[in-house]
């Protein structure tokens, strides 16, 4: 559910500098916004500080801008945007100004951007000693690889991920989107809110290199000792359990165009309960098929026995029979069934509804929990680039109006703040 | 070095939902107590198993989750087990729960029980669907919770007609859900107030996947799913090729910058396989654009005559964000990750000994995320547990 304010958030008081770019960075930033964290993004019009994220679609009313993009606006919800060219030693000397006021900063820059700016670890705890700083990259600062070049797709590809993913002796699959940026957003913010769990214990501050390509690696679940105790090659078996831990488990074609079922039994009463649902009394009654191993050894029988029954049904109708009698059973859902017809998403607010002067009335994912007693949730529209650089400088630095004037006629600073300023660029 | 979350103690219920959260809390130092039923979690018997063994003591799958942690046995149904539950939650900061809406209170552990135990505890309730709603008593898997998250209509092949969506491998969607919880608990502690947190598997899920939403809500187009790259509304160039050894390359070409361009087509110049790329036109990003599948079957060609590794580093020192697409046996002889200290060894007491283990991704200065014992046989810490909390 969105956030009204009528309840604090958990990470309320906690403030953060926030150079991320992209899903995988700015991901978790946003993480930290919706549970009530204060973000201040540091950005510019142009490299190397601009987030080319901003000039991407899919744009409102398809006319491409800097406030226009839906994708930013998805992943920047409620943080703060201050402008400043990082490219001048008087824009670097103001975000230096900034750090005793911030618990947390956080980049995701090519290794090397933050040193040559001053803004390393070793410099910023200097300014800030219990600070918490995360640097996020493709491969991490260490390392043969750490000056690869990392988007989702990559790191999915080096950790094995896309290779596991596929019909069986086919090209992989993979995976159809950036299931690494979100993930790497995800670790992200683990490791942040780690950092601030040991300080909240100890007093001290933290640095943490996050590769995504590594995290990517970490997230291969029991294929890692398979590999490494058995010697095992992982191969990817389709929609098919890998380990033969569900069975029968697969998607199988329901009545209309590509619209599928996916079904998995493990338990002996899921067994006969599908069995009741698709009216396979003869199966149920052979003894060998009561067991996971029994049926693991019928299993092209047993699913072309569920396909038979599933092709002519509408697959909603037959998960819902299905999810009745007790057997885990999910249509393979697009995001228009998500949005449309989705009850348990509806009811518990996944989708939150924002009106953004530019962008429009959007929808936005929430978050995945509620937290009794605290609000957390999409706390508000993404950022104008630069509409909070007067209230962040005057308010935490406290720069007269002068001073910001003579910044921003100097190019250092910017901020456009007026709808028409905001929709021009 | 000490470990990040080593002032933490957590109570595990043992199941399948939670044991990726546990494993983040453990590997991070935290004190993690395993709660097992009487004969063991579920997860001790799933595959893959170690070798040829197949008792409740050599799940691969269990060995993986379950490092660092310390197991007890507690017969809930049992009044003595729930007051020895009640009692490590006495000790306890968070409570890792993945039992059904309602499944803990018709044991007499309700919410109200439980935070009589510890007010300042932070519970957090890890279900398929979320406490309650339309859905809430639905069961899930991993498959399930991919196909109705969305991920699996994103993943499968635009050049195979009438093929499956596919699931993505690795119990993902145990990873998108643990790790919020993880997320989700470390801030709560952050209030030094107890907390009840309502995760949602299929929320997580349903929150995860990219550009689909707003694709949607902009445009009023779903994607659709192809070959080895991004679901997209209108069809886009291959970027998986194919290379001399059979392994295959993700050559991405998106966001090329001009330099990075001029080193790919000097690159299969070099080898007199640039055809028409070297002319100028390709620099114009809109003839870029409209020639994109025609750029892709140049490269493809080029692939096909060099081994993945040499497209995989040949490309990457020439600023392209290409990967090989490795197996995961692979990763065992990498040497990034032997650089990065991925891989490391933990004792597994007799007979095994020593055994290759994955560490963490996570890589701190001041402090150590990493897993520094296997995982607990069953009730090894339940004599030495049980007499601490008689002794209370």
């Amino acid at each position: 559910m969105a956030r009204n304010g009528s309840l604090p958030g958990p990470l309320n008081g906690i403030r953060v500098l926030d150079f991320t770019r992209h899903l995988a960075g700015a991901g978790s930033t946003r993480i930290l916004a919706t549970l009530g964290a204060e973000i201040l993004r540091i950005e510019w019009p142009h490299p190397p500080a601009l987030d080319f994220l901003r000039l991407s679609g899919p744009h409102a009313d398809g006319r491409p801008g800097m406030n226009r993009g839906g994708f930013f606006a998805q992943i920047n919800v409620g943080k703060k945007s201050v402008a400043i060219d990082m490219s001048t030693e008087a824009g670097k000397a103001i975000a230096r100004e900034l750090i005793p006021h911030c618990d947390v900063i956080a980049e995701s820059f090519s290794p090397g951007v933050m040193k040559r700016w001053g803004l390393d670890y070793e410099s910023v705890r200097a300014l800030r000693p219990d600070i918490i700083y995360l640097s996020a990259s493709g491969f991490g600062q260490t390392g043969p690889y750490a000056g690869y070049r990392s988007v989702g797709p990559t790191a999915q590809a080096y950790s094995g991920l896309t290779a596991t993913s596929g019909l069986p002796d086919r090209e992989p699959a993979g995976w159809g989107f950036s299931y690494m940026d979100h993930m790497g957003a995800v670790m992200n913010a683990a490791a942040i809110l780690m950092g601030l769990e040991r300080r909240r214990a100890t007093g001290e501050g933290e640095f943490f290199d996050a590769g995504q390509s590594q995290h990517g690696c970490a997230l291969l679940g029991p294929m890692l000792l398979d590999v490494s105790l058995n010697g095992a090659q992982v191969r990817p078996k389709g929609n098919r359990d890998l380990y033969g831990n569900f069975c029968p488990n697969n998607a199988y074609r329901c009545r209309g165009e590509d619209s599928w079922l996916a079904i998995s039994v493990r338990e002996p009463h899921e067994w006969a309960a599908l069995c009741e649902t698709i009216g396979a009394d003869d199966l149920v009654a052979r003894p060998e098929l009561a067991t996971l191993a029994g049926r693991l050894a019928h299993e092209d029988e047993i699913d072309s026995r569920i396909e038979a029954w599933t092709q002519p049904c509408d697959a909603h109708e037959a998960m819902a029979a299905l999810q009745e009698a007790g057997v885990p059973a999910g249509v393979a859902q697009t995001v228009e069934d998500k949005v449309h017809r989705d009850p348990q998403l509806a009811f518990r607010g996944l989708y939150t509804t924002l009106d953004d002067p530019v962008l429009g009335e959007k929808r936005y994912e929430d978050v995945p929990v509620t937290m009794e007693g605290f609000e957390v949730g999409v706390p508000g529209p993404s950022p104008w680039l630069g509409a909070d650089t007067r209230d962040v400088l005057g308010g935490l630095l406290g720069y007269s109006g002068e001073k910001l004037e003579q910044l921003k006629a100097e190019a250092i600073i910017d901020d456009a703040i007026t709808l028409e300023e905001a929709q021009a660029v | 070095m000490s470990g990040t979350l080593e002032h933490l103690t957590v109570v595990e219920l043992a199941g399948p939902r939670t044991e990726w959260c546990g494993k983040l809390f453990a590997q991070a130092g935290a004190r993690v107590v395993l709660v097992e039923p009487p004969g063991g979690a579920e997860t001790r018997s799933y595959a893959p198993w170690f070798g040829e063994r197949r008792d409740r003591e050599s799940s691969l799958h269990f060995w993986h989750y379950n490092t660092d942690k310390q197991s007890v046995v507690l017969d809930l149904v049992a009044e003595e087990g729930r007051e020895a539950f009640l009692g490590l939650l006495g000790e306890a900061d968070v409570l890792l729960d993945g039992s059904e809406p309602g499944g803990l209170g018709d044991l007499g552990l309700t919410r109200e029980v439980i935070e009589g135990a510890n007010e300042r505890l932070v519970h957090v309730a890890l279900t398929p669907f979320g406490q309650e709603g339309p859905m809430a008593a639905w069961k899930g898997s991993d498959l399930v919770h991919q196909a109705l998250g969305g991920q699996m209509m994103m993943n499968g092949y635009d050049d195979m007609p009438a093929s499956p969506p596919v699931n993505g491998q690795g119990n993902q969607a145990g990873h998108m859900a643990g790790s919020w919880g993880f997320i989700a608990a470390l801030a709560a502690l952050q209030t030094g107030r107890g907390a009840f947190i309502d995760l949602s598997v299929h929320d997580a899920c349903a929150g995860m996947t990219e550009n689909a939403l707003p694709q949607y809500d902009y445009t009023g187009k779903v994607v659709t799913r192809r070959t080895g790259r991004h679901a997209s509304v209108a069809p886009t160039p291959a970027w998986q090729h194919r290379a001399a050894d059979g392994r295959y390359i993700n050559a991405q070409l998106v966001n090329v910058s001009p330099r990075a361009w001029e080193g790919l087509v000097s690159w299969l110049d070099e080898h007199g396989m640039a055809e028409d790329l070297t002319d100028p036109k390709y620099f114009v990003p809109e003839i870029f654009r409209e020639e994109a599948d025609h750029i892709s079957e140049v490269i493809g060609r080029f692939v096909a005559t060099k081994r993945a590794d040499e497209i995989f580093h040949g490309a990457q020192a020439r600023a392209l964000i290409f990967s090989a697409i490795l197996n995961p046996e692979d990763l065992l002889d990498d040497p990034h990750l032997a650089a990065r200290d991925f891989w490391i060894e933990l004792d597994q007491g007799e007979p095994e000994g020593m055994l290759r283990y994955a560490g963490s991704a996570f890589v701190a200065q001041n402090s150590e995320v990493r897993p520094r014992r296997r995982a607990p046989h069953l009730d090894e810490h339940g004599q030495a547990l049980r007499e601490g909390l008689a002794k209370q």
